[in-house]
């Protein structure tokens, strides 16, 4: 009988790797990041009350009670920002130690069910081939067991592979979770120095004294994210509060500070609105000119206000135990990034990119379809997916500027950015990344993966395209992905009655990607269903179809996600 | 494969890019008003998110009655290696985005529980002939022998029964479009559907 212990240093057994939960270890990173948004939440009703104070209170004592105010509120800040530190370092050992552990247990699995045992410290023996009935014979027993002792030796390498690779993620994610528990505790125990630049590193002094600059290049700046402290997250926020939209700060200090901006930006347009509702001219007649610009600056001070209200509403609307929502980029100019599970941890990162019209008030939208991409992922066997849904661009506002190529071209160096940062912040082996255009978005897609620019993709999806910027998938520049080889990275799709992708014909955003002579990956979207005569048959409603669960499209994206594009037809 | 395009496509190719370049480049509220009188089925304003989550599960369990005792429904991801499912969504029915707030479609994913290792295929097959016997249509997808199932019931629901490569089988639901003002729901949506003869 062949026992083969491991031939790796183990310092695990599997009685312990199989007790682990890291879905708790996730779920205390959830809890670190509740705490931190809770202590945001307290911080901010303290200042209002204080500042509602003072408001009749002056003096010394006044002077006393808000400097101090302010002390709590710099360690409250920092602390805060400490707390979601420790729980991205969690969720990402929760996402690590469950690959781990699932590797060890399919390996153990594997092995028992070729018939072998396996003892609590990895050791495999190989079963013993039977020598009794008539088909039996001495040389062929022999040849049978040599056959099931080298399978043997094969599962005992693998789980002792396993068992390695499982210690050292232990012990890796262990160390981090001790420095992020440390900072936690340095940051809310240590008293902040006098003077606004006392206690930060040398190099956000520099950066706040315009003697220095955040690197723009993403893998450069999270390297020296890597290196701040939570009071130099702090003190680069409160210079600039977009310090969130970078690429290449972590998803889960990405959220942190751009939910709390998405406070201040939802405040200040509610504000604005109120603001002009409350000075609207008096008289139309004699002052014509005023009235129509302020019914513009109106509405466009409502329109923002309710821009900001839906992104909030959408990050808010997780039923169900849907995957938590990431606040990956906001500004003033109706753009938002907004991702279904976090990027940072995942094993497949989708980045859906939308078309024409898309704007803030519609974000909740594309977020559910974000959501049916990912529940496709699922089904299709992905372990763990997180879908971005990209606002980072100025769509154009309606379909006759949809004609005009600038969109996309304004657009296409963010969207190589994001992706670039989405690759840098990853913990882990990098993910599987698609990128998923529809409809116009499909054109910026191909901006950014042309002209310069090389999209950090494994895989292109696009949906419905009326050209994206090429003639050929070979045109398309993926990052580390052979050109010649793209035929089996760009995918493409069209239901039969779209109109849409007509206007490839026309030629100014270059073939149809569905045709064969682009030399995509085509797959299948329902038809859409047939139109009217007047129509010719074409059905615009067609063009929306693509993520209903009964339609092969999303099946197919879904695949394509989990990294099993290759058997998509 | 995606169709190469209309039936008629040579006919119709100029008309269409006329459409394209010519009637959708009148303006946003043209495409509107053209969208609202097309072939898109007219949404009952009647049709509640309750409504759709209670006829969706009927549905489910009316596929469940027809297969092995031992199956049943939950979130519970049936592998290790796969995730566990979430609630209800709901998706728009269009992508005008010139019109805000407009019709949704309720979609609920669940994984198959109870079924033995080894005999996945047994189960998925299974499913797909309770959907027939349901008397509901059925489409195998293209490049998914036996792995993907479409089914569409006369009341406008779709279910998928899908089996991926790593052995979990899944059954995803979605209901007709209902009106955004209908999106609200009171009743909390199960995690479990159990064999009704179980």
């Amino acid at each position: 009988m062949l026992r083969l212990a491991p031939t790796l240093t183990v310092a695990l057994t599997l009685p312990v790797v199989r007790a682990w939960d890291p879905t708790a270890v996730g779920t205390a990173g959830a809890g670190m990041a509740t705490t931190s948004a809770t202590l945001d939440g307290h911080l901010n009703a303290l200042l209002r009350a204080v500042d509602n104070t003072t408001v009749s209170w002056r003096g010394l004592g006044a002077d006393a009670a808000l400097a101090a105010v302010h002390r709590i509120d710099t360690t409250g800040n920092g602390t805060s920002t400490a707390l979601i530190s420790l729980s991205d370092v969690l969720t990402g050992a929760g996402t690590e130690l469950t690959g781990a552990r699932a590797a060890v247990l399919a390996a153990v699995e594997a092995a028992l069910a070729d018939g072998c045992t396996v003892t609590d410290d990895g050791t495999v023996t190989a079963p013993t081939v039977s020598t009794s009935g008539p088909a039996a014979s001495g040389p062929d027993d022999a040849r049978r067991q040599a056959g099931v002792d080298a399978g043997a030796r094969t599962h005992a390498d693998l789980i002792s592979r396993a068992l390695s690779a499982a210690a050292t993620t232990d012990q890796v994610w262990a160390g981090k979770i001790r420095g992020a528990v440390a900072a936690v505790v340095d940051t809310a125990t240590t008293v902040p120095q006098a003077g606004p630049l006392a206690g930060l590193s040398p190099s956000v002094r520099d950066i706040l004294t315009g003697r220095g600059t955040l690197p723009t290049d993403p893998t450069a700046l999270h390297t020296f994210w890597a290196g701040l402290t939570p009071q130099d997250k702090e003190a680069l926020f409160a210079a600039d509060p977009f310090l969130g939209n970078h690429d290449g700060i972590p998803a889960t200090d990405r959220n942190h500070f751009n939910t709390r901006h998405l406070l201040v930006l939802q405040a200040d347009a509610t504000a604005a609105a109120a603001n002009l509702e409350a000075h609207r001219p008096a008289d139309v007649v004699d002052d014509t000119r005023g009235m129509v610009d302020w019914a513009r600056a109106y509405d466009a001070a409502r329109t923002s206000a309710a821009g900001f209200d839906a992104l909030a509403a959408a990050l808010g609307d997780g039923p169900n135990g849907n995957p938590p929502r990431y606040l990956l980029g906001v500004d003033n100019a109706d753009k938002a990034i907004i991702s279904t599970g976090n990027p940072d941890t995942a094993r497949n990162v989708a980045t859906m990119v939308p078309g024409t019209s898309a704007t803030l008030t519609g974000i909740g939208g594309d977020v559910n379809r974000a959501d049916a991409i990912t529940r496709a992922a699922f089904h299709a066997g992905s372990p763990s997916t997180a879908v971005v849904t990209w606002y980072g661009y100025t769509a154009p506002p309606s379909i006759p500027e949809a004609t005009e190529g600038h969109y996309a071209h304004d657009g296409a160096g963010a969207l190589d950015r994001f992706q670039d940062g989405l690759r840098a912040t990853h913990d882990g082996p990098p993910a599987h990344n698609t990128v998923l255009g529809h409809s116009y978005g499909t054109t910026l897609v191909g901006a950014a993966a042309q002209d310069g620019h090389h999209l950090n993709a494994d895989d292109v999806v696009l949906v419905a395209s009326p050209g994206a910027m090429a003639e050929h998938a070979s045109d398309l520049s993926l990052t580390g992905v052979d050109p010649q080889t793209n035929g089996d990275h760009v995918f493409a799709t069209k239901a039969q009655y779209d109109p849409v992708p007509l206007y490839a014909e026309l030629g100014h955003f270059g073939v149809d990607p569905t045709q064969p002579s682009f030399g995509a990956h085509d797959f299948t979207s329902a038809s859409g269903g047939e139109g009217p005569w007047y129509l010719a048959g074409w059905n615009f409603d067609a063009h929306s179809s693509y993520w209903e669960p009964g339609n092969p499209s999303l099946i197919g994206m879904g695949k394509i996600v989990a990294g099993h594009g290759s058997g998509v037809q | 494969m995606t169709p190469r395009g209309h039936p008629n496509r040579a006919r119709h190719t100029l008309v269409a890019v006329g459409l394209v370049t010519t009637v959708l480049t009148a303006t946003a509220c043209a495409t509107t008003t053209l969208g609202a009188s097309m072939t898109r089925p007219t949404v009952d304003t009647n049709f509640t998110r309750d409504a759709a989550q209670t006829r969706m599960f009927e549905h489910f369990t009316e596929t469940l009655r027809r297969v092995p005792t031992t199956l049943s429904l939950g979130r519970a991801a049936p592998k290790p290696v796969l995730q566990a499912e979430f609630g209800g969504i709901t998706v728009p029915c269009n992508d005008d985005s010139t019109v805000h707030n407009g019709p949704v479609n309720l979609q609920v994913g669940f994984w198959v529980q109870g079924v033995a290792a080894g005999s996945e295929t047994q189960a998925y097959r299974a499913v797909v002939q309770a959907f027939r016997d349901a008397g509901w249509s059925t489409v195998p997808d293209k490049g998914y022998p036996d792995e993907v199932t479409r089914a569409y019931t006369p009341d406008g629901y779709a279910i998928v029964a899908q089996l991926n490569p790593e052995g979990g089988l899944s059954l995803t639901g979605s209901s007709p479009c209902f009106p955004a003002a209908n999106n609200t729901t009171t009743t909390p949506q199960p995690t479990t559907i159990a064999h009704p003869a179980g």
